[in-house]
């Protein structure tokens, strides 16, 4: 169980996030959505360990994690991309999958269907691709958390549907799963609850059907105006 | 072998290890203005072991390595999570405060009829362990080529290594490398420790080459050269900065008709390449190409 509570950030004296709390079980996966400046990224910040949080706690399986280094969240199980793919460019496909650790990297480049550009450095790779090798990197690890930061973000149709059929083919049974994302056609597609944040509230927080049918969603997106 | 020949490939060999040294730091993304502080840190405690409490020269020599490489250990405290413009000017204010110190270092004791030993701006004199050991300037040379050549060796199976391969993420994204679960901090500071050991090395050797070392031994110019060295010849491999040190001592300064001019053409040279090769001549992309050219031939 992965546990947000009460967590809030502030940059500079500008909230951030301002006490959110989610819960996320074993197995589950949870979509986060909001509009830009919603603090989407921050949260997975927080739960990274690249952010600390200025009140709240964050807790895996009852484990604080809270005030940890990102290296020291990592090895706790936490796996992460980033909203932008973060590719190691002057290092081969293989070496940023295995990225240090000791782990056969073969099955994973299989699994992203990039065995046969092992050897290629990573620089050489098209969006496409970078973000799945970037997704091969995360799951490499065999995570307890895996926080997907719009893995289909500046994709075409076609590639986003290549992430979104490798997402569920990769994800084991176990793994929490926490996928920013803008796609709510993704989201829908295999997340089991959504949360919805604005200004760094959580104003949502169930099925992906009973989205659109929220009004404070709907005024978050639209506009009161609109909305009503 | 001429002397003039043999003293250019020992400044070659002993140079080779000060760029080396800027090279393994400028793998984890730290430009070091402070290097020369760890040659002369080797040089002064290998020539003290040596010529103040008669240590044998390879003992000497390695004493100057560990003395550099625990000072590398000891700044890395403070330096090692800085990174960017702060670590550069960090390292320029370290090599700046050690020439300074041992501008007042004065530490003789009698050595037969004569006090020997550092003796602030005049610096330390009477290093003669090889030449009292009766080691030829050839077979030195040798010895400097043979331990340039391993340690060339060392580092490019460390940098193959799960270890080098966290040095290299390290260099290219500090926080990628962290949330892969990279102790950033660690591998900073280990080589840190490192880079300070391999300069000193050079220290050691030089110092009991030219049997003496001062304090202008740790002017800048020579961590700038150890860190253009790495730059001209390639970041990607550590036969970069030996290439390096090769085409600025070997090639520019046997060039008698260049006498006056070296630097000219040395700072052009760096300037140029920073331009059309910002990563030197073997940089990632060139020795990826090459070892698959070599892969390919194999087959």
């Amino acid at each position: 169980m992965l546990s947000v509570e009460g967590v809030s950030v502030r940059f500079a004296g500008i909230s951030a996030l301002s006490s959110v709390s989610l819960a996320v079980a074993a197995g589950e996966r949870l979509g986060v959505v909001g509009p830009n400046g919603a603090g989407k990224t921050t949260l997975l910040n927080v739960v990274a360990g690249l952010v600390r949080p200025a009140a709240g706690a964050i807790r895996l399986d009852g484990r604080p994690l809270t005030g940890l280094a990102p290296d020291a969240v990592a090895r706790a199980g936490v796996a992460r991309t980033f909203q932008s793919p973060r590719l190691f460019s002057r290092m081969t496909v293989e070496e940023n999958v295995r990225a240090g650790r000791s782990l056969d990297a073969e099955p994973w480049l299989r699994l992203v269907g990039l065995l046969p550009r092992r050897g290629d450095l990573a620089a050489a790779l098209p969006p496409g691709e970078a973000r799945r090798l970037e997704l091969a990197r995360a799951l490499a690890g065999a995570p307890h958390v895996l926080l997907l930061d719009e893995p289909c973000g500046g994709l075409s149709a076609a590639e986003t549907e290549d992430i979104a059929a490798l997402l569920e083919r990769a994800v084991t049974p176990a793994t929490i799963l926490v996928v920013v994302e803008h796609k709510l056609r993704v989201i829908s597609r295999f997340c089991q609850r959504v949360a919805v944040l604005h200004l760094g509230e959580k104003i949502f927080d169930g099925p992906p059907t009973a989205l659109r049918a929220d009004r404070r969603v709907l005024d978050a997106y639209l506009g009161k105006a609109r909305a009503s | 072998m001429s002397d003039y020949a043999v003293s250019l490939l020992v400044r070659i060999g002993v140079e080779a290890f000060v760029a080396l040294s800027a090279y393994l730091l400028l793998v984890i993304g730290r430009v070091s203005f402070g290097q020369q502080a760890f040659f002369v840190i080797g040089g002064y405690a290998a020539g003290i072991a040596t010529a103040l409490y008669g240590a044998p020269l390879a003992v000497g020599i390695m004493v100057g390595a560990v003395a550099a490489g625990v000072a590398g250990a000891l700044l890395s405290a403070v330096m090692a999570p800085v990174g960017g413009i702060y670590f550069a000017a960090g390292s320029l204010a370290f090599g700046e405060l050690v020439r300074v110190a041992l501008l007042s270092f004065h530490y003789q004791v009698p050595v037969g009829a004569d006090l020997t030993g550092p003796a602030g701006a005049d610096g330390f004199r009477g290093v003669r362990a090889l030449f009292t050991g009766g080691v030829s300037a050839t077979a030195f040379m040798l010895a400097v080529a043979g331990l340039v050549a391993l340690t060339f060796l060392a580092i490019a199976l460390l940098l193959r290594s799960r270890w080098g391969e966290a040095m290299r993420m390290v260099g290219e994204d500090e926080t990628a490398s962290a949330s892969l679960g990279v102790r950033v901090r660690r591998v900073a500071a280990l080589t840190m420790a490192g880079a300070g050991a391999l300069a000193g090395l050079g220290g050691g050797l030089f110092v009991h080459y030219a049997t003496y070392m001062e304090p202008g031994h740790s002017d800048v110019m020579l961590g700038v050269h150890s860190l253009a060295y790495a730059f001209i010849g390639g970041l990607g491999t550590p036969l970069g900065p030996i290439i390096g040190v090769a085409l600025d001592i070997g090639l520019l300064e046997s060039f008698r008709f260049l006498a006056g001019y070296r630097m000219i053409v040395f700072g052009g040279l760096v300037m140029g390449l920073l331009v059309v090769r910002p990563r030197g001549l073997l940089d990632e992309v060139a020795v990826h190409r090459l070892s698959r050219l070599v892969a390919w031939g194999r087959r």
